[in-house]
């Protein structure tokens, strides 16, 4: 799991030579202006392997990406707040069941923690497990909630085809 | 497909449920928490219907076209990086 990219930036600079350091995006981007078209460069940044909660399948046969939530171990969280995770009562902090998740210990996915991977970055080994979909239904709801997506079309929309449902089932 | 409710069906000799009319519910609870409802034949088969409706709405998912994942492979796929230094100092005014 890589983190989010942030100055400064570590280039690399080929076989043998130290990586090159840009202290903010605005260099990157002039240099890259003056240059024209697109300059792709190698980024060297930290990343770890960690067990995330993935979101979605691929999206189509030729785009093999998903969508994930990075996972909070619970031996991070502060003993007075584990019960609290536990409970679901932080609405960022969507807990895991740990019966039902073959994990080292129990976690909370981070629902302000979304990335995105390419499925060969994944094991392909069986999943650790899955939500039910009470579950899923919840984690949705947080999700749309925090990213402050709006639905609110979708919602009228769903309100009208149910009501037009509910007409002709009379 | 979204959650719906499901059900199963058991003989109320079983159980010694009460009967229960319509447009009401009995909530059981225990140590303070609702732990079962008992309600009326009709009443529960206009939620179940009502919930089913609902899930076939909102699943309707988006699928991706062929132009859309074009796009997104064209700006997520690596293409050939630059690595020789001359060229990376020339960018960053080196």
């Amino acid at each position: 799991m890589p983190y989010a990219p942030r100055p400064p930036f570590r280039i690399y600079a080929g076989r043998d030579r130290e990586p090159y350091l840009v202290q903010d995006a605005e260099t990157l981007i002039a240099g890259i202006r003056r240059r024209g078209g697109d300059a792709e460069l190698t980024y060297l940044g930290p990343a770890k392997a960690r067990p995330v909660l993935i979101l979605n399948d691929p999206p189509h046969a030729a785009v093999q990406e998903v969508t994930a939530l990075r996972l909070l171990r619970f031996s991070k969280v502060p003993e007075h707040d584990k019960a609290r995770v536990r409970q679901q009562g932080d609405p960022l902090l969507f807990h895991l069941e740990p019966g039902r998740f073959d994990l080292p210990e129990e976690n909370a996915a981070i629902i302000s923690a979304l990335v995105a991977l390419h499925v060969d970055a994944i094991s392909r080994d069986a999943p650790a497990g899955t939500l039910s979909p009470d579950e899923a239904r919840l984690l949705g709801e947080r999700i749309v909630r925090f990213y402050g997506f709006d639905v609110g079309s979708l919602v009228e929309q769903a309100i009208l085809d149910l009501a037009r449902r509910r007409r002709q089932a009379r | 497909m979204a959650e719906t409710i499901r059900s199963e069906l058991r003989e109320s000799s079983r159980d010694r449920v009460p009967a229960v009319g319509r447009g009401e519910a009995i909530i059981y609870t225990r140590y303070g928490k609702e732990k079962s409802v008992a309600m009326h034949p009709a009443d529960f088969h206009r939620l179940v219907d009502l919930d089913r409706d609902l899930a076939e709405i909102v699943d309707g998912g988006v699928e991706m076209s062929d132009l859309a994942a074009e796009a997104h492979l064209d700006e997520s796929t690596p293409g050939a990086a630059i690595e020789d230094p001359a060229e990376i100092e020339s960018i960053l005014g080196l």
